[in-house]
């Protein structure tokens, strides 16, 4: 996995240097400062955008290398609240030789209604999103294969992979009302928020269970009992904070050590997952010395 | 190839790459389809979909409403219909298999008439790529006989792009803010044989006006085991070397039967469209599945208090035992988690899609209805 490793450094790497080039270093006519800080301004507070590292061009050859390399942009997209969509490709490199000495302005384009508005300039661009009728640069138009939202009428739809059921127990069988969702809906965004679930809840969802280690020191003094580590989970399952509420001193560390460990299955909220606060109730008895 | 035939592959690469693509892709589709032809489409009529692979037939009906704004979709019904369709050892289908193949789209397509008031000639006949490998003549033939249809064969590169397109959806959400979800995110679609995927890119070029493109993926390993484990993960790490979008993309939505299983297995109580997974449930699956399949098939689903939802939750549990043995699972549980290694899953937004196998389908469907 180290070449792995090696790709998510860059595309860190890539990105911080994109975004933190000075404007005027991709278009003489742009203020000197941070290209992300002046894209942001461009477009609004209430655009959403997002940054990724994507291949731009076509395929070359990587001297002294096997195989082909491929050029790399740290491309930004954002969605307008008029629905026009922005996006941005500046030139970093390529995936293999890495960085570049200096990033470039490679591209830039505003969609709007399915048609593509070429930006030459990236200078132009807070003047062509000011004027959002101007016909295209390029006549280029696309139409983009765009599915819009489905209404799935969920007691006629068969599970994914019952090929092997017999017919009839899958052959829609009522007309009346049924539930409508929408599919595909925009995906469950991760929620900020952190909620709070009983102990026996979390217990349900284990995936890793660790038990705590006795602590010598507590030994010596004869220390039982239960001790409450509280803990915080998150999206992912993992304990990202844990912290003995009560229970013999002696045994707290060796408790929250404990608790740091384990692992569950992410909690559920309205089909995404949350970031969950609860408790771990470990107890120390004398025969688990 | 046989022009009596007229198999039809499709070449993806060259569909819905630029300006001209979409109606290519149109002009493409509607080629071969003798009796396919759509007729004008008015508010609310019924276009369907007949998906025939080399495991099953699969029918989706749709209510399409266009004007001039917009194009309205409701999903009215779908189903599946096992076959086993074996080929004898020149690559042909046995008498038997083409005759169930035909009786079973003729079903479908009684079903679609019956129920939905579906003329034939608003349904749309598609064969996988999988099944279109060695020109199946007298499959073909049989079903253009009986149906006065003929099947048109897909390929992959179509098949996972018509399946983006179906399954991810353009616009995505994060907080109150929307964000563009399909050029940003990657599908995966992971079945007992084979590991498929792709994702949509703006492609820049000096000489050609900006478009759309699609770079797409195509692992087949056959009836997987562990021996062929380790050339899975080369093959993957191959992909990922030319195709970095499979690796960067921050969100993915994961289709096929494996992850299905997956899903139905770990949530059951679970029906929701688009069911979260992340990478250390994935991993905790896989040790488990590889330990204890028997367990993981038969879980206790009594903490299902709703009786139609644990219902509901016992029939997908009876389906995935139908579809997998414990080895299958396990066998396929471990390409998720190579997938998952390989294409660095860690700490991205992973979602298995429940209607992605209705996904290319659903597009082809629409397009056909919009022409």
């Amino acid at each position: 996995m180290s070449g792995g490793a090696q790709i998510v450094s860059f595309e860190k790497q890539a990105l911080s240097s994109a975004q933190e080039t000075p404007a005027s270093n991709l278009d003489a006519g742009l203020p000197v400062r941070p290209f992300a800080s002046w894209f942001g301004q461009i477009v609004g507070p209430k655009a959403g955008v997002v940054w990724q590292l994507t291949e731009c061009g076509e395929q070359i050859a990587a001297p002294g290398q096997i195989g082909q390399d491929l050029p790399a942009c740290a491309e930004v997209n954002a969605i307008l609240p008029d629905g026009r969509k922005v996006f941005v490709a500046i030139s970093i490199g390529t995936f293999k030789k890495g960085l570049a000495e200096k990033p470039a302005f490679f591209h830039a384009v505003i969609e709007k209604n399915e048609q593509f508005y070429q930006v030459l300039r990236l200078s132009d661009l807070p003047e062509r999103l000011r004027a959002p009728d101007r016909p295209p640069a390029t006549k280029a138009k696309n139409r983009i294969v765009n599915l819009p939202v489905i209404k799935a009428d969920l007691s006629r739809i068969a599970a994914p992979f019952q090929y092997l059921l017999p017919l009839s127990s899958i052959v829609p069988t009522t007309t009346g009302d049924s539930i409508h969702v929408e599919t595909p809906p925009p995906p469950p965004s991760l929620r900020q928020s952190v909620e709070n679930v009983s102990e026996s809840v979390l217990q349900d969802r284990v995936i890793t269970m660790v038990k705590p280690v006795y602590p010598p020191s507590a030994k010596t003094i004869n220390a039982t009992g239960t001790v409450v580590v509280q803990v915080t989970i998150s999206q992912g399952g993992l304990v990202v904070e844990a912290e003995a509420i009560n229970g013999h001193f002696a045994l707290r560390n060796a408790a929250v050590e404990a608790a740091r460990k384990w692992v569950f299955k992410p909690v559920i909220f309205n089909g995404a997952p949350v970031r969950v606060k609860s408790v771990l109730t470990f107890v120390f008895a004398p025969g688990a010395r | 190839m046989n022009p009596k035939i007229r198999l039809i592959t499709f070449n993806a690469s060259v569909i819905l790459k630029a300006i001209a693509s979409l109606s290519l892709l149109l002009h493409c589709l509607s080629f071969p389809a003798m009796g396919q032809t759509a007729p004008s489409t008015k508010s609310g009529e019924i276009y369907a979909g007949i998906e025939l692979t080399s495991e099953g037939a699969r029918a989706i009906a749709l209510s399409v409403s266009i004007n001039e704004e917009e194009t309205g979709l409701k999903l009215v019904y779908s189903e599946t219909i096992p076959l086993a369709l074996g080929r004898a050892g020149n690559g042909q289908f046995a008498p038997q298999a083409i005759q169930n193949a035909v009786q079973t789209v003729l079903k479908l397509m009684t079903r679609l008439r019956q129920q939905f008031q579906t003329p034939p000639e608003r349904v749309f006949l598609i064969g996988s790529s999988g099944l279109g490998a060695d020109h199946p003549e007298g499959l073909v033939n049989a079903i253009r006989k009986t149906t006065g249809k003929t099947l048109v064969f897909l390929d992959v590169e179509t098949e996972v792009q018509l399946s983006i397109v179906g399954t991810i959806s353009r616009l995505g959400k994060v907080g109150d803010t929307q964000i563009d979800n399909r050029n940003s995110s990657a599908l995966i679609e992971i079945n007992i044989d084979s590991v498929k995927g792709g994702y949509q890119l703006l492609k820049y070029s000096p000489s050609a006006p900006p478009s759309y493109d699609f770079v797409t993926m195509s692992i087949s390993y056959g009836a997987m085991g562990l021996a062929s484990a380790e050339s899975l993960w080369q093959a993957l790490r191959r992909e990922r070397e030319g195709k970095p979008g499979l690796v960067n993309r921050k969100r993915v939505y994961l289709t096929g039967s494996v992850p299905w299983a997956m899903a139905t297995l770990l949530y059951p109580e679970d029906q929701q469209p688009f069911v979260p997974l992340t990478t250390e449930v994935i991993e905790w699956f896989d040790r488990k599945v590889a330990r204890a399949p028997q367990e993981v098939l038969n879980p206790n689903l009594s903490f299902i208090r709703d009786r139609d939802l644990r219902q509901k939750a016992e029939s997908e549990l009876r389906a995935v035992k139908n579809a997998f043995t414990p080895q299958q699972l396990a066998a396929g549980v471990a390409a998720v988690r190579a997938v998952a290694s390989e294409f660095e899953w860690q700490g991205k937004q992973i979602w298995f899609a429940r209607f992605g196998h209705l996904g290319l389908l659903l597009s082809y469907v629409r397009l056909q209805a919009e022409k």
